[in-house]
C-alpha cells in the first residue's frame, strides 16, 4: 500500500517560512496527464491526496475535473487534500463537500502561533489566518472535530507557546499529526526555528501525557508508535516503514505526469524514483548508525528526507526524539501490563513479521493457563541482556552486546587478503549494470 | 530478507535522472563489449567474463569463433545493479552465472585464474595481465587494503586543489580517468588509476577510446560528455556510494569503513 500525492505545483504562491518544496523548478501542470498516470499506478488501497504548492490556489474547473477522475477511479475510497487554506472560498469548500474529500489542514496553532505559515506581509497574513479559522469551522465533522498537520518549530513547540498549543489543540478538537519541521538544503536559514531534537523530544513527550489521559485524541505520531510497540497492525507512519530515498514510500504524480519519489525528497532537485522498493538505507544504518538501538525494529532509521546535513544516509535528525518517545511509551505499556510482548522484544521483527505479514501477540504472555498472575511480571525464559544503544550517549561509538560487534570496522578495513571472501571479489570488471 | 553482513552490502544501483533528462541506459552493455573486443583486438591479454545460465551456447561459440578460450573461475547467483564482488554458490542454476576469463591462450587463462584463486589473491599479475599501468597497479594493491572503492585514494594522488580529511576537490584532472561514475557503466579505463593525471593510464585510455570509437563512435561521445559535465561530488559514507551529476545521481552499494569520503570533480 502506497501514498499517492498529486503534486500540481512545484512553485507554491502562499509562501510558508518552513517549505521543504524545492524552489529551483517550475512544472505546468496537465491533468490528463497526471490523471492518466494515476490510473496506471493505483491499486485499492492506496491512499489518495491532493497536496503540493496550494490545491485551493488550483482554477475551480481545474480542481472540479480532477476530483471527478480521481472519485470515478478510486470509488468510495478515501481521497484526502493536504491544504494551508489559502485562496479558499466557499466554492471550494462545496467542492470538497460535493467529493467527499478528507480535508487535512496545515495550522501550527492559533493565530499567533501559526505565523511562519501563509503570506509573509503582516497585514495579508492576519487576513489569512481569519480566514482561516472561518474555513476550519467549515470543515468539521458532525462531533465537532477536525484534522490536520501541525508542523513543531521553536516558535509553536517551546516554552510557554507548547502550553498554549496543546491548550489551543484540545480546544479546536485537532485531531492529526505532530510533525518536526526540517530544513531542505536549499534553504538552510530554516535551521533557526527548527526544534532541536531535545526540544521535539520535550514536545511530543507532553503530548502524550495529553493523550494517555483522553483516549479520543486522535495525536500521531504518539498513537501510531504504540501501535508499532504492540505490534497488532502495520507499521505507521511511513518515516519508521523503512522508507527508502530511492522507492519512497510515497509515489508523487508530478504535475507532467511523472512519478517521482516522496516530495520531502525533492530538496536536492532531484525527483524521479526507482521502480523497485529496497531497503538499502534502513539495512545499512542498521549496522551502522543505528546499531544495537533499542528501538531500531521500530524505526529504521527514520525519514531520509530530515536525516542530518541534509544526507538520506544517516538516520533521522531527530533520532534522540523518536528513541525517547518510544521508551516513553514502553515504560508506560510495561507498566500497565508487565507481561506484555512487544514488538521489539521479538528479534528482527520487521523481517520477520511485518514484512511477512505476521503480527505480534501482545498477550502472549498473560495467558491464564501458563500465568496464574498475568500482573505479576516474570522475566521471559532464556531471555537475553537486550541490547540498548541511547543515541543520546554515544551511538554507535558506544560499546554494545549484539554480534556485529565481533567485527571492529577497523579488522574489516584491514583484513589480510585470500580469505573466502576476497575470493569473490570482482573489482577487474565492475562496468556491468 | 536475510540481514547482510558488515562489509557487504547487495548488488545496488540506482540511477534517478532530473526530470526531462533523458539518461542512456546502454552505457554498461557497451562497455562489456568493449571490454571483450580489446582482447578479441589483441589489445591485452585477458579480460573476465559472466557466462550466462540463458545464453552460454551462443556466447561460448562467440568466443570460439573468435579465437579465443574460456576458463571458469567461480559460479556465482546472478545479481542486478553494480557489485564489488560475487556471490559463490555451488550449483548451477538459472539464477547462476559462471564467472571466469577469456583470453587467446590458455596458458594465459590458467595464469589469470591462479592469480585469482590462489591463497591470496596476486592483484599484480592481474593487473598485467588486464593491461593495467604497473604504476596503478602497485598503488591499487595499497588502496585496496584500506578501502575497497579508492576513488578518494586516487584523488589524494591527484593535484589537489582544496581537501579536509574527509573532502578533496579536483580540477586539475583527466576526465578519461575518471572512475566515479563506473557504477551506472560511464567510464574509459576499467581500472583505477594511480592518479586522475596519470601519464600512464592516459597512454592506456587512449587506446580504450579508439577501440570505443571504432565500435560506436555516438556512444563514446555520450559518454565523454557526461564524464566532462561537472561539478560531480560522490561519496561513501555508511555503506552506500552516491553520485551527484548535473543530470542525475547515483546510489550504489559501497563498503561500511565508519569514515566518510567526498571526491569533488569540478
Amino acid at each position: 500500500m502506497s501514498t499517492i500525492l498529486f503534486y500540481f505545483k512545484t512553485q507554491c504562491p502562499v509562501g510558508c517560512e518552513y517549505c521543504f518544496g524545492s524552489p529551483s523548478e517550475d512544472i505546468k501542470y496537465n491533468l490528463d496527464k497526471m490523471i492518466a498516470t494515476f490510473k496506471q499506478i493505483y491499486v485499492r488501497g492506496d491512499v489518495v491526496t491532493l497536496h503540493g504548492g496550494e490545491v485551493c490556489t488550483l482554477p475551480l474547473k481545474d480542481l472540479r475535473y480532477v476530483l471527478g477522475k480521481i472519485r470515478s477511479a478510486v470509488g468510495n475510497d478515501t481521497i484526502g487534500l493536504q491544504t494551508s487554506f489559502f485562496g479558499a472560498t466557499k466554492q471550494h469548500i462545496d467542492l470538497l463537500k460535493k467529493f467527499n474529500v478528507s480535508v487535512g489542514v496545515s495550522v501550527d496553532g492559533p493565530p499567533e502561533l501559526n505565523t511562519l505559515r501563509g503570506p509573509r506581509d503582516p497585514s495579508a497574513n492576519a487576513i489569512y489566518q481569519k480566514r482561516l479559522i472561518k474555513n476550519i469551522d467549515a470543515i468539521r465533522h458532525p462531533d465537532g472535530s477536525f484534522g490536520g498537520i501541525v508542523v513543531l518549530t521553536k516558535h509553536n513547540a517551546t516554552g510557554d507557546n507548547l502550553e498554549k498549543l496543546v491548550n489551543w489543540a484540545k480546544e479546536v478538537k485537532f485531531q492529526g499529526r505532530f510533525n518536526p519541521m526540517f530544513t531542505p538544503n536549499w534553504n538552510p536559514c530554516s535551521t533557526a526555528i527548527r526544534l532541536t531534537p531535545a526540544e521535539l523530544k520535550l514536545a511530543w513527550i507532553r503530548l502524550t501525557d495529553e493523550l494517555l489521559v483522553n483516549h479520543q485524541l486522535k495525536w500521531e505520531p504518539m498513537r501510531e508508535f504504540i501501535d508499532n510497540l504492540v505490534g497488532i497492525s502495520s507499521f505507521s507512519p511511513c518515516i519508521v516503514g523503512r522508507c527508502d530515498y530511492t522507492s519512497t514510500t510515497c509515489k508523487t504524480i508530478m504535475g507532467n505526469g511523472e512519478v517521482a519519489r516522496c516530495d520531502r525528497c525533492f530538496q536536492d532537485g532531484y525527483y524521479q524514483r526507482s521502480n523497485v522498493r529496497n531497503y538499502i538505507r534502513s539495512r545499512m544504518l542498521k549496522i551502522t548508525e543505528c546499531a544495537g538501538c533499542r528501538y531500531y525494529e521500530v524505526c529504521g532509521g527514520g525519514c531520509p528526507g530530515e536525516a542530518f546535513d541534509g544526507d538520506f544516509r544517516h538516520k533521522t535528525y531527530f533520532c534522540e526524539a523518536y528513541y525517547s518517545l518510544y521508551e516513553y511509551l514502553e515504560d508506560r505499556l510495561r507498566g500497565i501490563m508487565p507481561n506484555i510482548v512487544l514488538t521489539i522484544d521479538l528479534p528482527e521483527y520487521f523481517d520477520n513479521y511485518e514484512l511477512k505479514g505476521g503480527r505480534n501477540n501482545p498477550f502472549g504472555r498473560m495467558n491464564n493457563g501458563t500465568y496464574k498472575h498475568p500482573h505479576v511480571f516474570k522475566p521471559p525464559e532464556g531471555s537475553q541482556k537486550s541490547t540498548n544503544i541511547d543515541p543520546r550517549h554515544g551511538g554507535i561509538a558506544t560499546e554494545h552486546g549484539d554480534h556485529y560487534d565481533s567485527i571492529p570496522p577497523n579488522q574489516i578495513r584491514n583484513r589480510p587478503h585470500g580469505d573466502h571472501f576476497d575470493e569473490a571479489f570482482n573489482d577487474y570488471n565492475t562496468g556491468g549494470i | 530478507m536475510g540481514v547482510i553482513q558488515l562489509q557487504s552490502p547487495d548488488a545496488f544501483t540506482e540511477i534517478l535522472p532530473r526530470i526531462g533528462y533523458k539518461f542512456n541506459y546502454n552505457f554498461g552493455e557497451f562497455y562489456s563489449e568493449v571490454e571483450y573486443e580489446m582482447v578479441r583486438s589483441r589489445k591485452r591479454k585477458a579480460n573476465v567474463f559472466h557466462l550466462s545460465s540463458h545464453n552460454y551456447d551462443n556466447e561460448i561459440e562467440k568466443i570460439i569463433d573468435d579465437g579465443m578460450v574460456f576458463k571458469p573461475i567461480l559460479r556465482s547467483r546472478v545479481y542486478g545493479g553494480f557489485s564489488h564482488k560475487h556471490f559463490p554458490v555451488d550449483a548451477l542454476g538459472p539464477n547462476v552465472m559462471v564467472y571466469g576469463v577469456i583470453s587467446h591462450d590458455l596458458d594465459t587463462a590458467n595464469e589469470f585464474k591462479q592469480a585469482h584463486t590462489g591463497q591470496s589473491t596476486d592483484h599484480a599479475k592481474i593487473g598485467e595481465l588486464l593491461g593495467y599501468p604497473k604504476c596503478c597497479c602497485k598503488s591499487f594493491e595499497t588502496d585496496f587494503k584500506r578501502s575497497f572503492d579508492p576513488v578518494y585514494e586516487s584523488a589524494v594522488r591527484t593535484s589537489v586543489t582544496a581537501s579536509s580529511d574527509e573532502c578533496i576537490s579536483l580540477v586539475d584532472y583527466d576526465v578519461r580517468l575518471r572512475v566515479d561514475l563506473r557504477y551506472a557503466g560511464i567510464r574509459i579505463i576499467p581500472f583505477f588509476p594511480c592518479s586522475y593525471k596519470c601519464p600512464e593510464a592516459q597512454r592506456v585510455s587512449k587506446t580504450w577510446s579508439d577501440v570505443m570509437y571504432s565500435i560506436d563512435s555516438d556512444m563514446t561521445n555520450e559518454i565523454i560528455k557526461v564524464l566532462e559535465t561537472t561539478p560531480t561530488k560522490w561519496s561513501n559514507r555508511n555503506g552506500q556510494i552516491h553520485v551527484v551529476h548535473p543530470d542525475f545521481q547515483i546510489m550504489a552499494g559501497g563498503y561500511h569503513d565508519s569514515s566518510y569520503r567526498e571526491v569533488r570533480f569540478l
